[in-house]
């Protein structure tokens, strides 16, 4: 009979084959040397708990065991070892990791089975992670996220439609451009909704006339947004030529990105006919960089002696037509930022009279945003 | 603080014959996505690499294989080649800094990606009673959002999910651009 060693070594060789599969972009042998990695986990678990059962051994095989269930997507038997687990005499903190996987576990048989169907002009989103309970969820998670999305799905079809980019947006619901309906639905261990953009309403959006423009315009967003999730932003400048649309998608994308904690993934999901196309998006928001820079703007900015520097202050002040804002720092003292083009409306303007932490490049006199959140 | 003198020598070809008991395959991989992640950056073999902790001293990173298109097209991925890449410096350091002789690979999601032992440490059953437990990350370029000492601090929070098992945490964050490696331990 093989050793709870021999067993746990076979799941990790079979774990680096699928790690090898992935390379060799093979999902379908990735997926199966997974599987049997679980099995040779469960294995060493089980017969741990039959030969000793001490601790830290067995609390670090069973998430072992469980971990490769939910990537195997062997949801039952996750469901399985969450529920074993939680007979066992656990420390509080595991028991309520345990609980977590439960609700997450709920959400992945959700999404793996889902019997619904979206039009082609719907976008589901749904996020989850610790801050996420069944349909309950802080506002500003899920409300910032959605106004991203939504302005995200704007700047696409301006795009799509060659309209060169323009920082104002028509961004209420009563204008015809904007217009897009919010559907709640309850789905396990998460929070989603459906954002419906066009069609079914009453009047006719010029940006959205039929569902064969608006599910281009979804189906563009959705393959920019797996090209960042993915770190190809070579591909992203091919797909997004425009600088202004690239930097303003770089920069919403990154501000709606998921906190990697309070919510781990942020899951995007559209139809076309019977099949489903499914992002989960996880490239979490401190990896995000609005401005990308090129190795040449580097050796450039050293040679301009350009300096990072870090401003807080009120955002006081705004002038759309010069590109320009003005913060004031604790001292009163007022300092003129320029904002790159595609940022001041989607990414500088929500934050007007708040107090901000701003990012910016110092050339000589002149400052340049590269970066705003809030205090 | 000077630390201009590179008093060792990280040699990726070692990764070839396989080390801390890592099976040969594994680690060449390692060796050949961290040359890919040097090359990116504009590094070639002989290069100077921080390694940045409590004394921090420059080492240097040697290779004796050319990263043509061949190979960085196979290594196209450069997010998951990073971490890769870093997986490589931090092993290596593991073995020859700290004196590690196997390494455990961890499924994902467990708080941690290795765990290592010392000759002698736990027993054949209890086969995680004694050894410490390694959190790896890389980084190919620092930008100011995303910076070795903000990595560091994340996978050390990361360390937290495991720590009911009272073992001892390394985390080893490697950025390839300068190139610099902080390799932190956490009691």
């Amino acid at each position: 009979m093989e050793t709870v060693k021999e067993l746990h070594d076979r799941a990790m060789e079979f774990n680096e084959k699928a790690i090898f599969s992935l390379k060799d972009k093979d999902k379908t042998a990735s997926d199966e040397f997974l599987e049997k990695a679980f099995e040779m986990e469960k294995r060493a678990f089980s017969q741990f708990l039959k030969e000793s059962g001490k601790e830290p051994t067995r609390s670090i095989l069973l998430k072992s065991a469980l971990n490769l269930a939910m990537q195997a997507k062997l949801y039952d038997e996750a469901e399985k070892l969450c529920g074993l687990g939680l007979t066992l005499n656990l420390s509080p903190k595991f028991k309520s990791s345990l609980k977590q996987s439960l609700q997450d576990i709920s959400f992945r048989q959700y999404l793996a089975i889902r019997s619904f169907q979206l039009d082609p002009n719907e976008l589901q989103i749904s996020l989850s992670g610790s801050g996420v309970g069944n349909g309950i969820i802080h506002y500003h998670e899920v409300f910032d996220r959605i106004e991203k999305v939504r302005r995200l799905v704007f700047r696409t079809a301006h795009r799509i439609k060659k309209l060169p980019y323009r920082e104002k947006l028509h961004t209420s619901n009563k204008s015809d451009e904007f217009a897009c309906s919010l559907i709640a639905q309850p789905v396990p261990g998460s929070f989603s909704v459906t954002l419906r953009f066009g069609a079914d309403l009453s009047h006719k959006n010029p940006l959205f006339p039929d569902f064969d423009t608006t599910s281009r315009v979804i189906d563009d967003l959705l393959q920019n947004i797996e090209l960042i999730n993915s770190d190809q932003i070579k591909a992203l400048e091919s797909s997004i030529p425009d600088e202004a649309y690239r930097v303003n998608f770089l920069a919403l994308a990154g501000k709606m990105a998921p906190d990697g904690e309070s919510v781990k993934s942020m899951n995007l999901v559209s139809s076309r006919g019977d099949a489903s196309r499914f992002i989960e998006f996880t490239k979490p928001q401190a990896q995000f960089r609005i401005l990308p820079g090129t190795d040449e703007d580097s050796d450039k900015k050293k040679e301009m002696s350009e300096e990072m520097i870090t401003l807080i202050g009120s955002l006081s002040y705004a002038d759309a037509d010069k590109d320009t804002i003005k913060v004031t720092d604790e001292d009163r003292k007022k300092h003129s930022v320029t904002v790159p083009k595609g940022l001041l409306t989607d990414i500088v303007k929500p934050y007007f009279k708040d107090t901000v932490e701003i990012q910016a490049i110092k050339k000589g006199k002149k400052l340049t945003l590269q970066d705003i959140n809030p205090v | 603080m000077n630390h201009s003198k590179r008093s060792m020598i990280i040699d990726l070809q070692k990764l070839e014959e396989g080390i801390l008991q890592l099976s040969k395959g594994y680690t060449s991989f390692l060796m050949e996505a961290c040359a890919v992640c040097l090359d990116h950056q504009n590094h070639k073999s002989g290069a100077s690499i921080l390694v940045d902790g409590n004394d921090p001293f420059e080492a240097e990173l040697k290779w004796a294989f050319e990263v043509d298109d061949e190979l960085k097209n196979s290594y196209g991925d450069m997010q998951e080649s990073t971490e890769y890449g870093a997986t490589a410096i931090a092993l290596m350091l593991a073995e020859e800094k700290h004196g590690f002789s196997s390494a455990e690979r961890m499924s994902k999601g467990l708080g941690f990606d290795y765990f290592l032992k010392k000759d002698g440490d736990g027993d054949e059953t209890n086969i995680f009673d004694a050894g410490v437990r390694l959190e790896i990350s890389g980084i190919l370029e620092e930008t100011d959002n995303n910076t070795v000492e903000r990595r560091v601090k994340s996978k050390i929070d990361q360390l937290i999910i495991s720590d009911d098992s009272n073992l001892e945490g390394h985390v080893c964050v490697t950025e390839f651009g300068r190139p610099r490696t902080k390799y932190i331990e956490q009691q």
